[in-house]
């Protein structure tokens, strides 16, 4: 009896054991899906998901040879084009669009503070000219999700010119340097569909926290706003969270890597011949993702490059900003070029194709599956 | 005697480590990766690329020379893919004298830091005119405003 007591219960440890070991086996991992070719007629990095009607499209702009945005449907091999010319026959440079449906596009111009609103034949049926209220002291910018925030509101990131700035003397730079770290960093616009629009300045310059007036900003707007408001800078080793109604800071969390640092120690403005190489040559947290589907942000860190090898990873965090994992990518195939889809994480494989011979004519990506 | 042979020795050795000019360099990109074989009756190279601080300039650049497409003693070097430059006023050409370097490889020979005018004499590269903001380019190919175009 007590024999029969004993191997039940060394059966029950073994179960028990067995149950532990399978749980160790459903450690998830960044599982390749499959590979995209989108045939645009042409290569270029201005890409998003727009979703129309409910279905994913990856879209391609170029704003130059071309001057059109393809539209691929990710779904099925289905392709249509929007006509951008008759924007750039007025002379005003693309920098930016938003797909509110086929025949709603808006247009972003660079420098001149305009967004056009556009059929997909190009025809402009409206225009808001947002200069009165920058008043010369802003410009408006895309940030990392272009600019379009919800049905009604617009999200435009801000560059800062200064009144009467002057950039001939040290004591005029230092002027500039300190407004610009106090300076609104987003411009909000309600109503974008009435008119007059409602315009509101908010977010104050989060890299007053870890910048000062000496230290020159070289890097794009760093905010996100696919379903969660996010900050990130080349010279911070933390992301930001953004309250999305009150836009207060809401949340900060440190990023550990464990192959890199993942902050750049900025150069001062006396320096300024060296800031592509001081970006370059460090590690840094070059996106932030969000997965609305999953409730997970993926960070994508550069490394601080190796001869002739520029590594990269992927961090995934969950929905309470806590490390889950860290993934390191093939650097001789993917690019951190990446966006969310309802299928998972679309990445671009550029270094894998662009050996091919129609390399030009394409953009190509992968899609990977956090399970 | 002994001196004689070691000099000759030492220039015989200096001739065959010459390093090639970058007229030669350029010549022999052209031939192995372009296939393009006349620079000899080419008198100027317009380079059109994405470097520089001035894409803009690049821009306006790309499309004031297209106007002389059709020039026999102008060669015309796109690189890159178009993405930030108009380079499309060229798509349509048929001359062999535009050259699709969509890699990049002429960017690799360093001799240019942004959108240029390469001009050639006497199979050696007499200037370089490199596209900065205010650079009046009507005045670039003095041949073809007077003779050729």
């Amino acid at each position: 009896m007590t024999k029969l007591v004993f191997y039940i219960a060394l059966i029950v440890l073994a179960l028990s054991c067995s149950s532990n070991s399978t749980d160790v086996t459903k450690k998830k991992r960044l599982r390749f899906i499959e590979n995209y070719s989108f045939y645009s007629g042409f290569q270029s990095g201005n890409s998003q998901i727009e979703i129309l009607n409910g279905k994913e499209y990856f879209c391609v702009g170029d704003f130059y040879s071309h001057k059109k945005i393809a539209v691929h449907s990710l779904a099925d091999t289905s392709t249509f084009f929007i006509d951008l010319s008759q924007i750039t026959d007025l002379g005003e440079h693309v920098m930016a669009y938003e797909i509110i449906n086929l025949d709603s596009i808006m247009i972003l111009t660079t420098v001149t503070n305009r967004v056009y609103f556009i059929h997909q034949t190009g025809a402009i049926f409206h225009k808001i000219d947002f200069n009165e209220e920058l008043n010369g002291v802003y410009e408006l910018r895309r940030s990392s999700t272009p600019f379009q925030y919800n049905d009604t509101s617009l999200i435009f990131s801000l560059g800062y010119h200064g009144l009467n700035t002057s950039f001939k003397t040290d004591e005029g730079i230092k002027k500039y340097s300190k407004e610009r770290l106090d300076a609104k960093q987003i411009l909000k616009v309600d109503n974008f569909n009435s008119d007059p629009v409602i315009t509101h300045f908010v977010i104050p310059n989060i890299r007053a926290r870890f910048m000062t007036p000496d230290d020159l900003q070289a890097e794009g707007s760093g905010f996100s706003f696919d379903n969660k408001f996010i900050f990130h800078s080349n010279y911070s080793d933390s992301i930001y969270l953004i309250d999305p109604i009150t836009f207060e800071l809401d949340a900060i969390a440190p990023i550990k890597s464990k192959y890199t640092q993942a902050f750049i120690q900025p150069v001062g403005y006396n320096e300024y011949k060296l800031v592509n190489k001081n970006v370059i040559s460090n590690g840094r947290i070059d996106k932030v993702l969000y997965d609305e589907n999953l409730e997970l942000y993926y960070c994508l860190i550069l490394h601080k490059p190796r001869e002739n090898d520029w590594p990269w990873s992927i961090i995934v965090l969950d929905n309470n900003l806590k490390k889950m994992d860290e993934f390191l990518m093939d650097g001789t195939k993917y690019s951190s070029f990446a966006f969310i889809t309802k299928e998972g994480l679309l990445i671009s494989n550029y270094y894998e194709t662009v050996n091919d011979t129609d390399f030009y004519l394409k953009n190509t990506m992968t899609l990977f599956r956090y399970e | 005697m002994n001196k004689i042979v070691t000099a000759l020795a030492v220039s015989l050795l200096f001739f065959t480590c010459k390093q090639p000019s970058n007229y030669e360099k350029m010549e022999l990109l052209l031939h192995n990766q372009f296939e393009f074989d006349s620079l000899r009756v080419i008198d100027h190279i317009v380079v059109i690329n994405e470097l520089g601080d001035c894409l803009n300039c690049n821009n306006s650049f790309s499309v004031a020379m297209s106007k002389y497409i059709e020039s026999e003693n102008v060669l015309f070097i796109i690189c890159g893919t178009g993405s930030r430059v108009d380079i499309s006023p060229y798509y349509n050409s048929t001359s062999n004298h535009v050259i699709w370097d969509r890699r990049n490889s002429f960017n690799e020979l360093n001799m240019v830091g942004s959108s240029a005018i390469i001009n050639l004499k006497n199979q050696k590269i007499d200037s370089i005119i490199e596209i900065k903001l205010g650079t009046r380019y009507n005045d670039l190919l003095p041949s073809l405003s007077k003779n050729k175009f």
